[in-house]
């Protein structure tokens, strides 16, 4: 079962420019926990199971 | 570390795709701060832990690609630092206005998470029956706006009450879902992060990518 218009995920990312024009790239600085992420998945594929009438694991 | 849509954000999401009516602006205005106590961005906040002095800025929005096409939400915003700073939040709005911010004074709520007078350095008036955040903690001002001592029910939009809201720390008006009442109050993401250390003059791009699936 696929969530719909759920928001997936949320990265962001950054490039320090100093102001002697100089460039750092920092690349991704924070982002939505992965942990939580994984967790939908995981209540996904017990959704799946159950509607399959497989009740003996997720 | 933690990048969030919001409560608030959910709601302006959901109001984008309404269109005209209500009438939601799209939320690519960026602001930045100092984050002095290291705290982490939740659903729940509704304002930036210490905005910066610096004006928020308008940033440019597209449609990227991460996983099928165009299903990212992109923001690109480049802020300039007028002093040595270390940037430790960032935070996305629909509004350029900094909402003004009081500061905490002693006694009242300082080392409690029950009692319910907010006692600040200066008259503050974000309103009554308008919301403000310290450090995590939401709370509802009921009582007492335009003084130094306002009436605030405690631990408003999910956030939890917080006993260690200190004096001097930083309290900023902000709107959960459903209100509105503050100019430009309305947080669609926040995040904390690492400091970046800007000397004056530095700039960081900030790139900020929303996927949908």
């Amino acid at each position: 079962m696929e969530a719909i218009g759920q928001v997936k995920s949320i990265k962001l990312s950054a490039r320090i420019i100093r102001a002697d024009g100089s460039v750092e790239e920092l690349g991704i600085i924070a982002q939505s926990d992965p942990l939580a992420t994984q967790a939908e998945l995981v209540v996904e594929s017990i959704t799946e199971g159950a509607e399959h009438g497989d009740r003996s694991h997720p | 570390m933690a990048t969030v849509v919001t409560r608030k954000g959910k709601e302006i999401i959901a109001a984008r795709l309404i269109g005209a009516t209500p009438t939601q602006v799209e939320p690519k205005v960026s602001a930045w701060g100092l984050n002095p106590a290291g705290l982490t961005a939740a659903a729940t906040d509704v304002a930036m832990f210490d905005e910066s002095a610096e004006a928020r800025v308008s940033g440019t929005s597209s449609q990227t690609t991460t996983t099928n096409a165009n299903d990212t939400y992109q923001l690109v915003a480049l802020m300039t630092s007028t002093a040595a700073r270390t940037i430790t939040e960032f935070g996305a709005f629909d509004s350029t206005t900094q909402p003004n911010v009081g500061a905490v004074a002693a006694g009242g709520v300082v080392g409690s998470n029950s009692n319910t007078t907010l006692n600040t350095a200066a008259a503050f008036s974000p309103g009554n029956n308008n919301y403000v955040q310290i450090r995590t903690e939401v709370m509802k001002v009921t009582a007492g706006s335009g003084t130094t001592a306002l009436t605030v029910t405690r631990a408003q939009n999910g956030s939890s009450a917080i006993s260690t809201i200190a004096v001097a720390d930083v309290v900023t008006p902000g709107n959960p879902p459903g209100q509105t009442g503050i100019s430009g109050g309305d947080m669609f993401v926040h995040a904390d992060f690492a400091g970046i250390v800007l000397n004056s003059g530095d700039s960081i791009q900030f790139t900020l990518s929303v996927q949908v699936t």
